[in-house]
């Protein structure tokens, strides 16, 4: 009987605040790239992106979850591996990539589905039902007359829509948690000789967006309206009414977001050198 | 105010559609958009949070509002009519069950309409033009980001510069999108 509200108002904490101002580029991302460390973005994109020691379906990547685990263990290392390389960078577009990673890692956990509509309808019914006989029985315990009786019995069941509510979101928000935690045997990434950490970063983040790529297909795969998604219009249609490719899709933009800030902040970075 | 603020949003709501097609463009086509899609969702929060400046949060679509009406009108009319028609409505167990019963009865009720509401709204989804272009909603989006600027205008105080602060970065990104759209 409750519902989690789903719509751009409910986003995860990737409010504009911390927006940056946009960029001024002078020289490209793959350049500094490769100043911090060689490599540069596209060579390691060209060969492999990253020594990943990993099959993908020992790891689970059989149905959305599996892949949103593997996505959010790609993001979690890119995470600290960029903590590690910003330690004490105070830069708005540095700010800005690690709130959306945070951002990016809290949809992931959304678009893992959470609870059936009948799972939550039966947990409200069994919360408001019980709620509506407590009352009802105390009521008539103390002797009140019918018409009392139903109107208190109503308000104890308006009054526990709330709590409900609240349970059930918590409960979804565990079992998203669940469905996606870091895989029994993650993979082994491991940037070969020659790669710098910020190329790194953009590899695993690129990696990330292509689990996103593989949940969000399969996603469309099995929704009953799913051939619309054949056209652009038809797939803008299926994001905005299907919870579940809404976070996917969100999720994915951020992890844009991550990485244009962090392409336009790395030639900053050869302006102060 | 609260119209500048609908037509901030809308903007937004362009932006963020505009990213979403890209998205679809990568999963059937070669290559990434990664600064176009990054850029247009940071154009859509940036105006999206120029309106909030404005204005108070939207309301719920109106779609969501016919449901949850007509969910909660079967909920209301369905334990009416169980209350009257039964003999002994102040029962506990009675309650109980009639209470949720009209509350599952008002939930498929709102499942119902809603699967109506889609399907009709798919139908007219399928047979919409497929062509999308990027620079068209580039310059969609620039019109509607200048049509609020002149309507602000007028208006000198601290909230409005404010706003006008968050547009300009809006066009910035905007810029910025054009920029890699053009080398795409």
């Amino acid at each position: 009987m409750t519902e989690r509200a789903v719509g751009p108002g409910d986003e995860p904490a990737a409010s504009a605040d911390d927006a940056p101002s946009p960029p001024v580029t002078s020289g490209s991302a793959e350049n500094t790239a490769s100043d911090l460390g060689g490599g540069g973005v596209d060579a390691v994109a060209e060969n492999g992106r990253l020594a990943v020691v990993c099959d993908p379906d020992a790891v689970g990547r059989k149905d959305v979850s599996g892949s949103l685990a593997l996505m959010r263990y790609r993001v979690e290392t890119a995470t600290v591996r960029f903590a590690r390389m910003t330690g004490g960078v105070d830069h708005p577009l540095v700010e800005t990539a690690r709130s959306r990673l945070k951002a990016a890692d809290a949809a992931a956990i959304h678009a893992a589905g959470g609870l059936s509509p009948w799972t939550r309808t039966w947990i409200g019914v069994a919360g408001l039902g019980s709620a509506a006989w407590v009352a009802a029985a105390l009521c008539d315990r103390v002797g009140l007359p019918a018409g009392w009786t139903i109107a208190v019995a109503v308000a104890a069941l308006g009054g526990a829509v709330w709590p409900v509510y609240a349970f059930t979101n918590a409960l979804a928000q565990r079992v998203d948690r669940r469905r996606t935690k870091r895989p029994a045997s993650p993979p082994q990434i491991a940037a070969p000789a020659g790669v710098g950490p910020a190329a790194e970063i953009l590899a695993l983040l690129r990696m990330a967006r292509d689990d996103l790529s593989v949940a969000m297909r399969r996603r469309v795969a099995g929704h009953r309206f799913g051939r619309v998604a054949r056209t652009a219009a038809g797939f803008d249609w299926l994001r905005r009414h299907d919870p579940q490719l809404f976070w996917l899709s969100l999720a994915d933009r951020h992890l844009c977001q991550v990485i244009c800030s962090i392409e336009a902040w790395l030639p900053t970075l050869v302006d102060e050198a | 105010m609260s119209a500048i603020a609908a037509q901030l949003r809308e903007a937004a709501a362009v932006a963020e559609r505009a990213a979403a097609v890209r998205q679809h463009g990568e999963s059937t086509g070669p290559g990434t958009d990664t600064e176009i899609i990054g850029g247009l969702q940071f154009v859509a929060e940036t105006l999206s949070h120029a309106a909030g400046l404005l204005d108070s949060p939207p309301v719920a679509p109106r779609r969501t509002m016919i449901v949850s009406a007509v969910q909660m009108g079967g909920w209301v009319l369905s334990c009416t009519v169980a209350l009257l028609a039964v003999p002994h409505p102040a029962q506990p167990a009675v309650l109980a069950v009639t209470l949720t019963g009209g509350g599952i009865f008002g939930t498929l009720l709102g499942w119902a309409v809603s699967a109506v509401w889609n399907r009709r709204s798919v139908r007219a989804v399928a047979s919409a033009e497929a062509n999308y272009e990027i620079h068209a909603a580039i310059d969609d989006l620039r019109t509607r980001i200048s049509a609020c600027t002149v309507a602000l205008e007028p208006h000198r105080n601290d909230v409005h510069l404010n706003v006008g602060r968050w547009i300009e970065r809006a066009q910035t990104w905007l810029d910025v999108v054009d920029t890699a759209a053009s080398e795409a």
